[in-house]
């Protein structure tokens, strides 16, 4: 694409008169394009084309054969394609140096073009598996585009898309990225066991046929890096993924706010809320769940006279509180305290993937909300220790939930754990990696705590209006938010990338695996080669 | 020299009236023809021609005879009749360079007027300035006259195709506010 500079504004961007030998066609909305103004060079992506003409009655004329010469000399030129640029970057023409946000336009007619790697590599960083870390290309192009995986973990970030846009595999490139670099310690609420062991993924053959074949999760990337959790071994052993633990959860690690997450799942109402308060006060947080729930007929009837509560409210209660209780995991007693031994793991480095097998729902949502408050509070109380003695910090913490809507949701958001998270941004040195396909059910404080955002294609307007509250330039995004293919392209916006872009998500496969395993080696060569070297010269010392 | 083929008979700065040398031999409508003069030759667009008696009190009449026996039996009425050709004046010759705006005189009354040559045509039309010189002359039929132009400096330039769409733009840039009138002036220059 080549064009030149015709009017702009910085409020509005600018517009660019394509070459006559291109067409409209030649142009996608989200395309990478450079403008090369006197001064400075501007990084922009093409917001919107148009066909334009600089007289009306042109427009209309259909050009009939006769016509072949007017339509020679009036297409192209009197009849062009228009292009809206949203300049966002600008750097020095002359030095090489960083790009900064732009504050003016280029002059008119300054030339525009199609950018090349040169450019990308320049904006985005060349990929080193520390800090840039590439997840894909921009359209239509092959060289890479890469997140700054230490930005990309330093606030929260989200990774929205409806369903079968490519989010879980956008999820994991960047928990290998992630796991890769060190950038931060992964905990992971695998909700559909997607992330630890083996999944499966669907593909179309060419001919309408999905074929199954097997990706693999971060416990096989890094073997010895991934620790996996599971609440449901014998789903772990039918699909023959391996696992580390078994967690389980005891009655007495359940408190009235735990339940409370699951209002609307277990149909709760105000009186039952009150009730358990009350049960907690009078029988202590530790003891209230186990009690209530193995209560007896009789004795229900008792208590109730005993502490003035309402029989039918407790039975209620009680007849409710049954699916929490049922749940495989939960258990009276528990051989160890499964937060413990998760801070074991992080503090050391090593990335945490919780399984959830055929939990259903209702479990995954208590157990990640369980988890995720005590392992808060012991990051608080870690940080705070740090913040004193500045020693032991631990390690930057990502947190990823798949679901996200269901315990962000604005009724819910302001009580919970991951509401207090992303709020404190990186505080206490956690922070949230959000998987959802419902941007519009997130509470839009916490929508717009997000540091980036990763959105595959989204349908429902408000889903995308929801994702971009509080995003500048947002009428222009949304344009290319629309155009987005369903399958595997995304738009990166926000703090891990230094202006939006769109990306074909890159490959995860073999290559994917070899890529990111092989400098792994390449790594231990060296350390070995150094280790060899050490003694060596150690001996000519002597 | 190549033999003239008119004189000029009334002149001002922008046309000029000739009498055609022999009757019935005007130069083509939309063809340049140039002033001879040693300093300064004038080049213009013939775009009318008029056959007429000579004598105003003795105007043709229709005999009902076809020319060749009109010829023989009274040839003295072809003794009164006079062609003149009437030349739009779009540029000139100074010390060999073509010019394409007006000249600083008029052609001078009786000189002699002759056709272009093949080089002429294609150094003269390669400056495409004729064009807006005849849209805003404002004599007849300019349209016509535009598009027998285009046509015919075309054939005198390699890339036919590519001389008609530069000369295109140029017209479309003139009649940015007429396009219907810019359409209809194309439409005459290629079939
Ligand atoms: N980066 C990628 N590499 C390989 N295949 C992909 C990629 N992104 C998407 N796909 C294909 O798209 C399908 C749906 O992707 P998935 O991440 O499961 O969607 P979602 O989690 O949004 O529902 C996958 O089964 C896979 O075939
Ligand atoms: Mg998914």
């Amino acid at each position: 694409m080549k064009g030149r500079i015709v009017r702009g504004s910085i409020s509005t961007g600018v517009e660019v008169k394509l070459d006559p030998q291109y067409t409209v066609e030649d142009v996608k909305v989200g395309n990478f394009a450079v403008i090369e103004g006197r001064k400075y060079r501007y990084f922009s992506l093409v917001s919107d084309v148009k066909i334009e003409s600089t007289n009306p009655a042109m427009l209309v004329d259909s050009f009939e054969d006769e016509d072949e010469l007017a339509r020679e000399i009036i297409v192209g030129d009197s009849i062009f394609g228009n292009i809206s640029l949203n300049p966002m970057l600008m750097a020095d023409k002359e030095q090489v140096g960083e790009t900064r946000a732009v504050r003016t336009i280029p002059p008119h007619s300054s030339p525009v073009r199609t950018a090349t790697d040169e450019d990308v590599a320049h904006v985005f960083g060349s990929p080193d598996n520390k800090v840039f870390f590439s997840m894909g290309t921009p359209l239509e192009m092959d060289s890479p585009v890469c997140v700054n995986l230490p930005k990309l973990v330093e606030r929260c970030s989200g990774i929205f898309g409806k369903a079968g846009t490519g989010k879980t595999f956008l999820t994991r490139l960047a928990l290998a990225g992630i796991t890769k670099s060190q950038a931060a310690v992964n905990l992971i609420f695998d909700a559909h066991n997607e992330y630890g062991w083996e999944a499966t993924k669907e593909e179309d053959r060419g001919d309408g046929v999905l074929q199954e074949s097997h990706v693999k999760g971060l416990k096989q990337l890094f073997p010895s890096r991934v620790v996996i959790f599971t609440l449901d071994p014998e789903s772990s052993r039918r699909r023959g993924a391996k696992f580390d633990h078994e967690i389980n959860l005891a009655h007495s690690q359940i408190t009235p706010e735990d339940v409370l997450l699951l209002q609307s799942q277990l149909n709760l109402n105000s009186t039952a809320t009150e009730t358990m308060h009350l049960l907690s006060g009078k029988m202590g947080a530790e003891h209230w769940f186990g009690l209530l729930a193995e209560m007896a007929a009789e004795e229900m009837k008792d208590y109730a006279e005993e502490h003035g509560l309402h029989l039918g409210a407790l039975q209620a209660l009680q007849r409710k509180l049954k699916r929490v209780y049922d749940l495989p995991f939960m258990k009276d007693k528990i051989p160890f305290d499964a937060v413990d031994k998760i801070m074991q793991y992080l503090n050391a480095g090593k990335h945490v993937v919780i399984e959830f097998g055929s939990t259903q729902l209702l479990g995954y949502m208590m157990v990640t909300n369980i988890l995720t408050k005590r392992i808060h509070a012991e990051y608080v109380r870690r940080m705070e220790k740090y913040q004193a003695t500045r020693e032991n910090k631990p390690p930057h913490l990502v947190i990823s939930i798949e679901e996200a809507h269901r315990f962000l949701s604005p009724e819910l958001a302001r009580d919970t754990i991951f509401a207090t998270i992303a709020r404190e941004m990186r505080k206490f040195n956690v922070t949230l990696l959000l998987v959802d396909q419902r941007t519009s059910g997130i509470d839009s404080e916490v929508m717009s705590q997000i540091g980036t955002k990763i959105a595959c294609k989204l349908d429902d307007e408000s889903d995308v209006n929801a994702l971009l509250t509080g995003v500048h330039d947002a009428k222009n995004l949304r344009n290319i938010l629309y155009s987005l293919d369903s399958k595997q392209q995304a738009l990166i916006l926000g703090h891990a990338v230094p202006m939006p872009v769109v990306i074909k998500t890159r490959n995860y496969d073999a290559q994917f695996y070899n890529e990111i395993v092989e400098t792994n080696y390449q790594e231990n060569d060296k350390a070995f080669n150094e280790m060899v070297n050490d003694m060596y010269n150690d001996d000519e010392e002597i | 020299m190549p033999t003239h083929i008119g004189e000029v008979i009334e002149s001002k700065t922008t046309q000029f009236i000739c009498q055609a040398t022999e009757l019935h031999r005007a130069p083509d409508f939309g063809s340049f023809v140039q002033v001879q003069d040693e300093h300064c030759s004038i080049v213009g667009v013939v775009y009318n021609t008029t056959t007429v008696s000579s004598d105003p009190s003795r105007k043709p009449v229709a005999y009902g005879q076809t020319e060749d026996e009109l010829r023989r039996q009274q040839p003295q009425i072809f003794q009164l009749l006079r062609t003149y050709f009437d030349v739009l004046v779009v540029g000139y010759y100074q010390n060999h360079q073509y010019c394409g705006f007006l000249p600083p005189q008029p052609s001078r009354i009786h000189s002699f007027v002759q056709q272009c040559s093949d080089g002429q045509y294609k150094e003269i039309s390669q400056n495409i300035n004729y064009i807006s010189a005849i849209l805003s002359s404002g004599c007849e039929c300019t349209d016509e006259l535009v598009a027998a132009l285009i046509r015919n400096c075309s054939r005198y330039h390699d890339d036919a195709t590519e001389y008609q769409r530069r000369v295109g733009s140029e017209l479309r840039r003139l009649l940015a506010a007429d396009y219907e009138r810019f359409k209809t002036i194309i439409r005459r220059v290629r079939q």
